[in-house]
């Protein structure tokens, strides 16, 4: 119960106490983050211990009960998002302090840092529109404050377009949460789905045909969109990833943009709104289009961040398709995606980081440096593009595989036949620009200086790479039960949430 | 009133004229006053933290507007204001941490509430709002001497 | 007609964002879309001759004609979130006009794309 509100208030505190104490020394800034994030970690462990028993747990701030007060929620979607959350924020940590050792004024970053780590953490915990929505500001002014902190001139154009996008979306969920405030009169998330269902059980609307929850539904849809980078909406993606440090660019790729978009939009969707077929399919047709264009774009590439941000508009579309077809097994599929994006984004943005650092940090500024000095960083980055193409023992395969089946089954099956032309393409944009980074240095190996990055960014590297050979454990059926399961079974069932929440 | 003193009051180089100087000298403690007891008595009138900081924060901005950023600054430097800053915020997390203590809730009113003296008789609100007031006054300020501070000249960086 | 009047400025505001170049009219934009959606949550709470919302024990008959107070809440928050937004903004305007020695943000893409 106490280590809820610890969740989001321990980052905070770290964010203070670096402001106050590690302006000067910023070697400290670096440890008071390691230790924060070691500390949720651990709290993190217990939510997992009480959560094993009840299910969901609500924390009523202040003593508040439901409906009226602030209320954080943990329940099994939440307990998911948070363990990619801290997995990957931890490893961005270890990465990010060998990669700064170096820049300016450190103590800004590690402050942003946490602050983003507090707000991701209330996203996923808040159990109201209006908290999720302050939350959400939190953390998308931090990440727009970690993609300009270069403070070069692409960083800040690149920013101000996330920005100019960032604001339009939260324009645009705030203009939702007001019409269904005045329309509702309540603002948590399973007390709008409660009063939803009573009004529909008493027959005065229809959920499917009323035009106030049709108009809110395509707020939030548009909103949320713009967070994630979907088709329509993608063109901030790749300026935002081109030019910010690599250790922001892992977060911002595996965790800001699936976080706050994808998770805000389940649980606006299946858990308070309550979906429609014909949202699934307008959801269905944004993913296609996603996995398409970012494919077809990435083909035309050369610079190898570029590249990789619209592969991951491509990885996203995928999860979102996934969500949008819409049986149980596709939403296992797209979760269990979504943490072998995670995954495989990180490692192919630490593997371009770390040959950013060793052009930045070599004695000789006009040597070639390719992939020959650094025999980790180069399989590694293979090892992420072969998960990313889906090559059978990697992460990819599994998630892959299962979106293909659950689309087969439920009976699209001109999908399966789009993404298995997505993964041809994905697979050849891959083998142009692998083959760039490897066969352009044509001198011999002892020309080169060895070059290979520090400790904290090979062992990052490292871990990334044993959890992208060994994540297809998770489909097996005890790490299934213990993770997946919950939360798929708190997507597919629809009205039976705010009745677990409301009457506990 | 010094020699110094008073030769910076009519220099009109820095800051602006004599007359907006003498009546931001007057009403910046008025303003300022006021922006404390808007914050003190949120509890039982409308007002409360955020409103009272904003008054405080319009009365610092003020004095910079009259008097130049030199001589503002010189007074009211950026580490001591962030500083400000982060004890609004700590008292505030402090102040909710409190109620766990007893196996209560998050920011649970912990003091008994008898309401023997007038400004705790709402329990711990006034405390938040002297946070928030500490927090939003200090937060504003910091915001436009950073804004301020910027120099900006067409092209400099190119 | 309040209810008009925050769409027609929510309106401004989006086509602003949209269509604009310059970058502190997008900011204005910005803040002028978010300005109407501020007063829609209040022209929301509004009860005719309601009064502040403060609950007095003394005059119990009169709780029923209090204005609601949570939107004055939500939009008191949204404002300090959205001010935190727009600061960073304004620095990061400033900051690009230092690089570029333009607010025009075409101009910019050309410069960084050459």
């Amino acid at each position: 119960m106490l280590e809820i509100p610890l969740l989001i208030i321990v980052p905070l505190l770290g964010v203070f106490l670096i402001v106050a104490v590690a302006r000067k020394r910023s070697p400290v800034a670096g440890i008071i983050s390691i230790l924060a994030i070691c500390l949720i970690i651990y709290l993190y462990k217990n939510v997992l211990c009480a959560i094993a028993n009840s299910g969901s747990i609500v924390y009523e701030i202040g003593g508040w009960s439901m409906p009226e007060g602030i209320n954080l929620i943990v329940d099994g979607l939440a307990v998911f998002m948070l363990g990619i959350v801290y997995f990957i924020s931890f490893l961005c940590l270890l990465y990010s302090i060998a990669y700064m050792k170096n820049s300016f004024d450190k103590w800004k970053y590690y402050t942003l840092f946490l602050l983003l780590m507090s707000g991701i953490s209330g996203v996923v915990l808040a159990g109201d529109i209006f908290t999720l929505f302050v939350f959400l500001e939190i953390s998308a002014i931090a990440s727009y404050a970690l993609v300009s902190i270069s403070l070069e001139g692409g960083a800040l154009y690149g920013a101000f377009g996330y920005m100019r996008m960032g604001m339009i979306s939260s324009v645009l969920i705030l203009l939702g949460i007001a019409i269904s405030y005045n329309y509702l009169s309540t603002l948590s998330i399973a007390d709008v789905s409660l009063q939803l269902g009573i009004r529909n059980q008493a027959g005065n609307m229809l959920l499917n045909n009323n035009i106030v929850i049709i108009f809110i539904s395509l707020l939030f849809l548009t909103g949320f969109a713009l967070k994630v980078g979907l088709v329509p909406f993608h063109f901030w993606v790749v300026d935002a990833h081109a030019f910010a440090p690599a250790p922001v660019v892992m977060m911002l790729s595996a965790l800001i943009m699936p976080v706050l978009g994808i998770y805000p939009m389940l649980r606006i969707f299946f858990n308070m709104v309550g979906i429609t077929p014909r949202l699934l399919s307008l959801m269905m047709i944004m993913g296609i289009l996603s996995m398409i264009i970012g494919a077809l774009f990435s083909l035309r590439e050369k610079n190898i961040k570029r590249f990789l941000s619209y592969n991951c508009i491509s990885e996203l579309g995928f999860v979102v398709l996934g969500i949008g077809i819409g049986t149980k097994l596709a939403i296992a599929g797209a979760f269990l995606h979504m943490i072998s994006h995670a995954i495989s984004s990180s490692l192919l943005y630490a593997s371009a980081g770390a040959m950013d650092y060793a052009r930045k940090h070599s004695d000789e500024k006009n040597i070639d440096i390719t992939f020959k000095t650094m025999p980790l960083t180069k399989g590694a980055s293979v090892i992420g593009a072969l998960s990313v193409i889906g090559i059978p023992p990697f992460n990819g395969f599994w998630s892959k595989m299962i979106i293909i089946t659950a689309a087969w089954i439920a009976g699209y099956k001109g999908n399966c036949l789009i993404i298995v032309i997505v993964l041809i393409l994905n697979a050849v944009s891959f083998l142009k620009i692998q083959t760039a980074g490897m066969v352009r240095g044509d001198k011999k190996k002892s020309d080169f200086a060895a070059l290979e990055v520090p400790f904290l960014m090979r062992l990052c590297m490292i871990i990334l790479v044993c959890f992208s050979l060994f994540s297809g454990i998770l489909w097996l059926s005890s790490a299934r039960e213990a993770f997946l399961d919950p939360a798929v079974k708190l997507i597919s069932q629809k009205h039976s949430y705010s009745q677990h929440i409301l009457w506990k | 009133m010094s020699v110094e003193k008073r030769q910076y009051y009519f220099d009109q180089s820095k800051g602006m004229g004599i007359i907006v100087k003498t009546v931001t000298r007057l009403t910046v403690g008025i303003v300022f006053l006021f922006g404390i007891n808007v914050a003190l008595k949120g509890h039982l009138v409308p007002g409360g933290g955020v409103a009272g900081g904003g008054a405080i924060a319009l009365a610092l901005l003020s004095l910079i507007l009259a008097f130049g950023k030199e001589t503002a600054l010189k007074n009211i430097n950026r580490k001591r204001i962030t500083m400000i800053a982060t004890l609004g915020m700590m008292m505030f997390l402090f102040l909710g941490l409190i109620g766990l203590i007893g196996g209560n809730l998050f920011s649970t009113h912990f003091m008994d509430n008898e309401g023997k003296f007038g400004i705790l008789k709402a329990n711990i609100i006034p405390l938040f709002n002297i946070a928030i007031c500490l927090l939003v006054g200090s937060g504003v300020y910091t915001i436009f001497i950073t804004l301020i501070m910027l120099q900006v000249r067409k092209g400099s960086d190119k | 007609m309040i209810y008009l009047l925050c769409f027609v400025l929510f309106g401004v505001g989006m086509y602003g964002l949209l269509v604009k170049k310059n970058i502190i009219k997008l900011i204005m934009s910005m803040m002028i879309s978010s300005y109407a959606i501020h007063i829609f949550l209040i022209a929301s709470g509004f009860r005719r001759h309601g009064r502040a919302p403060v609950l007095d024990l003394s005059n119990n008959m009169q709780k029923a004609v209090m204005v609601d107070p949570l939107p004055q809440t939500l939009v008191l928050i949204s404002i300090i979130v959205g001010a935190a937004g727009i600061a960073l903004l304004c620095v990061v305007a400033i900051r690009l006009y230092q690089k570029f020695g333009t607010f025009d943000i075409t101009k910019m893409k050309e410069e960084i794309e050459d």
